[in-house]
């Protein structure tokens, strides 16, 4: 029951992010990254980034 | 996590990309026309002013203060371009770093994060040169605070893109390298369609024109492009 409460504030903290315009993404092993929408829990790490724009 | 050769474009790509629509999808080949287009232009200005500067001395020698104004614009042009290109990207470290003017302990974890963004060798060029180096598959991008190169052609050619994170306010260094990379792993070519071009030309043009402490790393993506 703690690992379910835990998923889910890490999940309500997640879409908090890209509620705010943040971009999730998980790195692969091959050094590429992937966007991610919802928390993937099986990922070790879910890096949030700011959108990027031309200068 | 071990950078290797990145940036397959995921099956969304970058959300940022798909937002310019009007914008041509970026490719192995526009990014090599555009790299001709910049050459062609770069021949032509030197051309349009070395000629006349020549003639004119040939035709009579006494033009020669009107020849060599010629001869310096001949010169002069693509030299602030290859200039401007260089100073586009602006290196974790540098006068005008974001480092420069924040809070340090912010700085510090913000670069202790880029680094485990990074392998080892790019986490002592961050250190060094201020700029974290990624193998794509366009060539090899050396990544800044602001501003990126793409060092391809085996290391002959050196394009320069102005990119940046969209709200960087307040945000420290090595997150801005940080948020940039990350972007850049997503999608190469989506990071490349957002990002300006702003020159396109010879490495030997940009180096001299980066920050002392940035060459280095234009050496190393060099070596790396040429394999």
């Amino acid at each position: 029951m703690a690992a379910d409460g835990s998923a889910e504030a890490a999940r309500a903290a997640l879409d908090a992010e890209l509620e705010r315009g943040m971009v999730a993404a998980v790195s692969r092993p091959d050094g590429t990254a992937e966007v991610v929408r919802e928390l993937p829990l099986e990922a070790e790490l879910v890096v949030l980034r700011r959108p990027i724009a031309g200068g | 996590m071990e950078p290797g050769l990145a940036a397959a474009p995921p099956a969304g790509g970058l959300a940022e990309a798909a937002r310019l629509g009007w914008r041509e999808e970026a490719s192995a080949r526009s990014v090599r026309r555009d790299g001709r287009r910049w050459t062609a232009w770069t021949c032509w200005i030197v051309g349009v002013f070395a000629v006349p500067g020549v003639l004119l001395l040939a035709i009579e020698p006494l033009t020669f203060p009107a020849a060599a104004i010629c001869l310096a614009h001949a010169w002069a042009i693509p030299w602030l371009q290859a200039r401007r290109g260089a100073r586009q990207v602006v290196a974790i470290g540098s006068e005008r770093s974001a480092g420069a003017r924040a809070d340090g302990e912010a700085e510090r974890v913000a670069l202790g994060l880029l680094g485990d963004l990074l392998g080892h060798s790019e986490r002592e060029l961050v250190a060094t040169a201020g700029l974290a180096m990624q193998r794509g598959e366009l060539g090899v991008w050396l990544v800044g605070e602001r501003g990126a190169l793409l060092v391809r052609s085996r290391g002959r050619r050196v394009d320069s893109w102005c990119v940046r994170v969209g709200d960087d306010a307040g945000l420290p260094a090595g997150d801005r390298v940080a948020h940039l990379l990350l972007a850049l792993r997503e999608d190469e070519l989506g990071f490349a369609k957002v990002a300006n071009l702003g020159f396109s030309g010879a490495s030997w043009r940009v180096r001299p024109e980066l920050e002392p402490r940035a060459r280095p790393a234009l050496d190393a993506a060099r070596a790396l492009a040429r394999g």
